[in-house]
């Protein structure tokens, strides 16, 4: 009898491995981090928990979360949107512009958001309407707003632009209101993400879009409405990232949606979408991305050693995760 | 589990103890945020800057700029490499440079080895640095000759690269101008300067276009006031190649690059007849100002902070130049050892200008010392 009970829990314990498996790595990874930094750190006579570099922590991670958050929407239905660096460069620029010139930051957020539904609307809709895989369609906005961005610099004649002092900032760069703002987003997304038919059908397309689509499920809009949310993430992302320093540049946002692929797929977000897709990777992904640049530079690992460690982590997790049964790239 | 978790923290525990350990007792930590990250200028600048560190008891720890300048990635790397122990900042960028002079008031700061004129003067981009007490200043280098002239070209072109990213380029292409202009007034046989400069946007010369303009295919040589050895010399190589613009056309150009093939088509008969470079060693003046203010030593003389200096300029426009800079200059050496003894200043040359090492040290004198290395200093 024993026998039988133990070999049920061993039995539900390898299903439930099965299951959460990708969790339980990416978790593992956050929880290996934090131990060994916590300690490597205070042999170096640091702490990565002190007030500043808490701080830092925090502002390094918090526009790579607050855009990853969004992004697990679009990731969950098995498509990238390589366009999000470029969004947030445009939009950081346009909160200063915009600002600048009407002395009002609402003002500026509201036109950023018009812009991003837009934006969102015609990526998350080009894909299915025109028949190409909708990465297609982001890579078109990244190289139009990469166009626009050039311009606008050129036309100011500089490659940075500043706040105008009269547009208190600080509020951006207090830890606690980056915070509680990331919780915010989490629990607004998550709530979508898991508690309506949103979340519900992105995941369900990623899964199978044939079987969505026979159910009845209205492929073109489900399609979109992520798209929308990853616009309004983006908005909320900018404002941070401008905020940080008062300023945006030519180049601002280079590279982001690199950094948000790679803390997705450090959280554990299958490549390929679909039901396993999993909010919490956006947050564990980028909290482990962050621990890394911050943490390996205080216990003395040069700058161009963190590179290498971060690709050979970041290789070690792809390689995993696609050559599991199923495995795929986003498309 | 149990087994799982003890694997973890004995993985966490080796891995903790192979970590280097704390530093013996110094000064503190200079961070060099810097704008290269490969390549024979890059390894000396690190080599230097570590010799001169250690003579002096500091530590050196290289961040890498953002790639693009941007504001907010280079006060992130900043924030990233920042310990407890950090004293000073040499910046070759200066996108966030304010940020993180407000980040970190008692940081002393340099800002070296960049088109900075544009951006630390008072109309600048970053001309709110000037308002810091902890800017110390920087080193810039520029000089354009009057090379086309005594080369004896008849028919040339400028390239830069954009005003709002290098003000200076187009500074330097209307002074380029005027010479020439002035030049016409009296020559026998008049210089033409075919067109506008071309606006390279950070992307090599267009073959598929630029010689198909006017003129452009029987130019005797471009100017490039932008980094022509990595943006100018590969599209004139392959125009070369596919025969659509003079055969015989030379560039004359700024930066270095120590690719051996590049290298070996420098001289007075090869396809670049001149490069203009910052001196190398100019790297000293930072590293002398830093320690002085951090140590408490300032020059008497110092004429007050936000002072700008010229660094030594090296003008490399004969073969046997271009000879003596591979052969022997720290550009040429693969290893530190080497690097550091091809400079033209050891630290025994070098020491008694540090207010720190020579309480007598004066900062006139450490000027003119760091304006004073030539590329005729490799020839001697």
């Amino acid at each position: 009898m024993t026998a039988i009970v133990q070999e049920k829990e061993k039995q539900t314990l390898q299903q439930w491995l099965k299951k959460h498996g990708s969790s339980v790595a990416s978790m593992g990874g956050l929880l290996f981090c934090v131990i060994f930094f916590t300690i490597t750190t205070g042999l170096k006579g640091e702490s990565i928990w002190s007030a500043s570099k808490l701080s830092t922590l925090i502002g390094d991670v918090i526009v790579t979360a607050l855009m990853a958050v969004g992004a697990v929407f679009i990731y969950s239905l098995g498509n990238m949107d390589v366009s999000i660096g470029k969004q947030i460069g445009l939009y950081s620029t346009l909160l200063v512009l915009i600002g600048n010139s009407t002395g009002s930051l609402p003002l500026a957020i509201l036109a950023c958001l018009a812009i991003a539904v837009v934006i969102g609307i015609i990526n998350g809709s080009a894909g299915e309407l025109l028949h190409m895989y909708s990465v297609i369609s982001s890579v078109v906005f990244m190289m139009v707003l990469s166009g626009i961005s050039t311009i606008i610099y050129s036309n100011l004649g500089t490659r940075n632009i500043s706040m105008n002092p009269g547009i208190d900032l600080t509020l951006f760069r207090q830890p606690w209101f980056m915070v509680l703002v990331l919780a915010i987003e989490y629990a607004v997304i998550g709530y979508f993400f898991y508690f309506t038919k949103f979340g519900k059908y992105a995941r369900a397309i990623g899964a199978n879009q044939t079987a969505t689509s026979q159910s009845g499920v209205n492929i073109i809009l489900y399609r979109v409405i992520p798209y929308i949310f990853l616009a309004v993430c983006l908005v909320t992302a900018s404002l941070f990232q401008m905020g940080y320093t008062g300023a945006a540049s030519d180049s601002t946002g280079t590279g982001f949606e690199m950094n948000v692929m790679v803390s997705l797929i450090l959280g554990g977000m299958p490549l390929k979408g679909g039901m396993k897709s999993r909010l919490s990777c956006a947050i564990i992904g980028s909290l482990t991305f962050s621990l890394l640049a911050v943490g390996l530079p205080i216990i003395g690992v040069p700058t161009n050693m963190t590179f290498l460690i971060k690709a050979a982590i970041f290789l070690i997790v792809v390689l995993i995760t696609c050559r599991q049964k199923g495995g795929a790239l986003p498309r | 589990m149990k087994k799982l978790i003890a694997i973890v923290l004995t993985l966490v525990m080796l891995l903790g103890i192979a970590v280097v350990p704390a530093s013996a007792e110094s000064k503190g930590k200079i961070l060099y945020l810097s704008n290269l990250n490969s390549g024979a200028q890059y390894e000396f600048y690190v080599s230097y800057l570590n010799m001169m560190a250690k003579e002096l008891g500091y530590t050196v720890e290289i961040v890498y700029a953002d790639g693009f300048n941007d504001p907010a990635g280079n006060l992130k790397n900043v924030k990233n490499a920042y310990t407890s122990d950090v004293v000073g900042l040499i910046a070759t960028q200066d996108g966030g440079l304010i940020n993180i002079m407000e980040e970190y008031p008692d940081l002393w700061v340099v800002g070296f080895f960049s088109d900075f004129d544009a951006v630390y003067t008072p109309e600048g981009t970053s001309a709110g640095v000037l308002e810091k007490d902890h800017f110390l200043g920087l080193t810039l280098g520029e000089a354009y000759a009057q090379e086309v002239i005594d080369r004896g070209y008849k028919k040339v072109s400028t390239c830069i690269f954009p005003a709002y990213a290098y003000p200076k380029h187009t500074v330097a292409d209307a002074g380029f101008r005027a010479y020439i202009a002035n030049y016409n007034e009296t020559a026998a046989e008049p210089i033409e300067i075919v067109g506008d400069a071309t606006v390279l946007n950070f992307s090599p010369l267009d073959n598929n276009t630029y010689w198909f303009e006017d003129g452009h295919d029987e130019l005797d040589c471009i100017v490039g006031f932008c980094a022509g050895t990595t943006f100018l010399y590969p599209s004139v190589l392959e125009a070369k190649a596919m025969g659509i613009c003079n055969p015989d056309m030379q560039i004359i150009t700024g930066g270095f690059d120590n690719d051996p093939d590049l290298m070996a088509d420098c001289g007075d008969d090869k396809n670049i007849v001149r490069l203009t470079t910052a001196a190398f060693e100019s790297i000293i003046w930072p590293m002398a100002m830093l320690d002085a203010a951090i140590t408490g030593n300032m020059y008497k003389d110092y004429p007050g902070n936000k002072t700008q200096l010229d660094s030594g300029i090296m003008v490399i426009n004969s073969t046997e130049k271009f000879e003596a800079v591979v052969n022997n200059s720290p550009m040429g050496a693969t290893n530190d050892a080497d690097r550091l003894g091809l400079a033209q200043a050891s630290w025994e040359d070098m020491k008694d200008f540090f207010a720190s090492v020579n309480p007598d040290a004066t900062y006139q004198a450490l000027t003119e010392y760091c304006q004073s290395f030539t590329v005729e200093g490799y020839m001697n």
